[in-house]
């Protein structure tokens, strides 16, 4: 496999969108395909889950995982992410 | 490389294209999961013999290891059923307070034992009960994962790990606590621990180790003689250090993940917790193998004879040992880990107290770490230092290592938006998975390979096996991983602890691993201590120094997010 040179590049943490921009985004995300965070309680440290904790933290994923991972530079000739196995089977003569 | 050892180039080649073409690869629809039905193809009764036993030193029956108890029984010095009585009788004595069943099938056990008695055979593991985490299928007998999602499915029939362990005699005791979905330590869904940590059952400050929690306690509070596990983060080789045990977790397609509920397609893996290496290496011969059901464990090289392996003049076999094997360590095994200053405020008696246990454990660690590379030292190893791969860091971060999260969803993506409460207190990584664009999950995917192939180039060509600190760099990228036991600690919490280490190896050598671990346990007799009875019975909610809703009795949803699955 070749493995070419690559670069990670820091996201900048605070100048990202806000909690209120975020929670935006993360609601219409969910809503688009059908997933409704509305039968959680809103706040409730009693429950397993509420929105308010949910929230936080996809808030903190988001600020963070993309990002890392996006920053991280990959040679677009380096390894691929082999998504179709059966290509890849005749490809690789398995 | 030395002529003596093998050569790993072809099979380094290989594996790296099997993870490539694997990526993709399908085992069960999302919303299928229940309704999947069993595929053609399982292999037929194994024909493989146990190792050669020793002098035993068990004084009661449920200290037999697993190759003991086999030996007996094929003598006919012991009964399946008197052996199977024997647990049952400690389970409905103990189980109480250990909580590491979800079901017990004592009527079954029984008949099974009976059964095995009418028709004498040479299987290998006749007779020999064993217990198996609630994610696996097993016929007519409840397989919830510990979630709401699964309370009332009751599969049709047998993982095919379980179905080849109970072809070579095992009988099933019942299926173990596991936090819900395989996900932290054994909870309720809603959060509320269950097992405890045999070595300290009314301490919970000792967790039990996650998500295996039930198998690790059964085995360790000899309630079973050896049990089941799955591995997406930790969740066989964490308990097992946690609870004084040699488990391992194979290479990625050593052994199908055909009816076992999945949690991830990329890095689920199946994988014994035993009492030690013999028992380990037994139990993974059972259910190694190809399985036309589950494509990730076809064309890999032929399984190993673990068997072999782990005796004490093993030939033909990689025995590590005799082959003058490297142990690689990495920067740091051997130091205690920097800490945080102790919290002030109001908090902070507290804070200084679990910090203080804290320093004691990784104080004690670091000692019997380097004790084990000592003893390896003295048995003929050659301690090697080895430096991390390039971006190691970056590539075994947290941020990475979130790319396995997309495939939960998907898989329970008709769950999702079915009603999200059913996934109780482990919703979060859930919801999070939904929201790792396409981009950035594609690119995680290829730094797996990228990893891969620079573990296998910078690290297994100084050495053949390296130490770990962390489960899940080797997780993520699918290679075998072993822990065991290396030593106790009562400072930190005044009940002795077992400490344990992980040990690394290149792919489809699970067996150098079971040989260096094997001799390393006929040099050392910590895998052969025994917790003490438990005496003291402590409710789940009333447990713990904190108690109350965030003690070590019940987790929380960010409490979750930080523990191994």
């Amino acid at each position: 496999m070749p493995d070419l040179p690559t670069r990670s590049r820091p996201l900048e943490q605070d100048a990202g969108p806000t909690d209120e921009r975020l929670d935006a985004y993360i609601l219409a995300r969910l809503e688009l395909i059908g997933v409704d965070l509305s039968v959680l309680p809103e706040d409730d440290e009693d429950a397993p889950a509420d929105r308010r904790r949910i929230l936080a933290s996809a808030r903190r994923f988001l600020r963070s995982t993309p990002g890392a991972i996006a920053g991280f530079e990959l040679d677009p000739l380096g390894p691929p992410p082999g998504m179709y196995p059966s290509e890849m089977s005749v490809w690789t003569d398995e | 490389m030395n002529s003596g050892r093998p050569d790993r180039t072809l099979e380094r080649r290989r594996f790296l294209e099997r993870m490539t073409a694997l990526t993709a690869t399908a085992i069960l629809a999302p919303g299928s999961v229940a309704r999947a039905r069993p595929r053609r193809g399982r292999e037929p009764a194994p024909g493989w013999e146990l190792p050669e036993g020793g002098p035993i030193q068990a004084t009661d029956l449920v200290d037999l290891t697993v190759v003991e108890a086999a030996g007996l029984i094929r003598k006919g010095e012991l009964s399946p059923l008197e052996l199977v009585r024997a647990y049952l009788d400690r389970i409905a004595r103990h189980d109480a307070a250990y909580r590491a069943f979800n079901t017990v099938t004592a009527d079954r056990a029984l008949e099974a034992a009976r059964r095995l008695e009418a028709a004498p055979g040479r299987l290998p593991l006749r007779g020999v009960p064993l217990a198996i985490k609630d994610n696996f299928f097993t016929a007519s007998v409840p397989t919830t994962a510990n979630s709401l999602i699964f309370r009332d499915f009751v599969p049709a029939y047998d993982a095919t790990a379980w179905a080849r362990l109970r072809a070579a005699g095992g009988i099933l005791l019942g299926k173990t606590q596991m936090g819900p979905l395989a996900t932290t330590a054994a909870t309720t869904p809603e959060g509320v621990a269950t097992t405890v940590n045999a070595w300290s059952p009314a301490d919970r400050r000792a967790g039990p180790g996650g998500s295996s929690s039930g198998s690790a306690t059964a085995v360790a509070g000899r309630l079973a003689a050896g049990a089941t596990g799955t591995q997406t983060g930790g969740s066989i080789t964490n308990p097992s250090n946690a609870q004084g045990l040699t488990g391992i977790k194979p290479t990625m397609g050593r052994v199908s993940l055909h009816g076992i509920i999945p949690l991830t397609y990329t890095r689920d893996h199946v994988g014994p917790l035993a009492r030690d290496a013999r028992d380990a290496a037994v139990l993974l011969r059972a259910m190694a193998g190809p399985d036309p059901a589950d494509p990730r464990t076809l064309g890999l090289p032929g399984v190993p004879d673990y068997v072999a392996a782990v005796g004490p003049r093993a030939e033909g076999a990689r025995t590590g040992l005799g082959e003058g094997v490297r142990v690689g360590v990495l920067p740091g095994f051997v130091d205690e880990p920097a800490r945080e200053p102790e919290e002030e405020g109001p908090r902070g008696g507290e804070a200084r107290n679990g910090a203080r246990r804290a320093r004691e454990r990784d104080r004690a660690t670091a000692a019997a770490r380097r004790a084990l590379l000592a003893t390896l030292e003295d048995l003929g190893a050659e301690i090697v230092e080895v430096d991390p791969p390039r971006d190691w860091e970056t590539l075994t971060s947290g941020e990475f290592n979130n790319v396995r999260l997309p495939e939960r969803s998907e898989i329970f993506l008709e769950e999702l938006k079915t009603d999200v409460r059913r996934f109780g207190v482990s919703l979060s990584p859930w919801i999070n998975g939904l929201l790792l664009p396409a981009a950035e999950y594609v690119r995680g995917q290829r730094a797996r390979l990228l990893l891969l192939a620079r573990v296998l180039d910078e690290v297994f060509t100084r050495c053949d096996v390296v130490a770990q600190t962390a489960p899940f760099p080797f997780d993520m990228i699918g290679l075998p991983l072993i822990a065991f036991p290396i030593g106790f600690e009562e400072a930190s919490i005044g009940v002795p602890r077992p400490i344990g280490a992980m040990l690394g190896a290149p792919p489809y050598e699970e067996d150098r691993l079971l040989a260096l671990v094997a001799a390393f346990q006929r040099a050392t007799d910590w895998h052969a201590r025994r917790p003490a009875e438990p005496d003291t019975f402590v409710a789940p909610e009333d447990a713990g120094d904190e108690g109350g809703r965030r003690g070590p009795g019940r987790l929380d949803l960010f409490d979750v997010m930080e523990r191994g699955e």
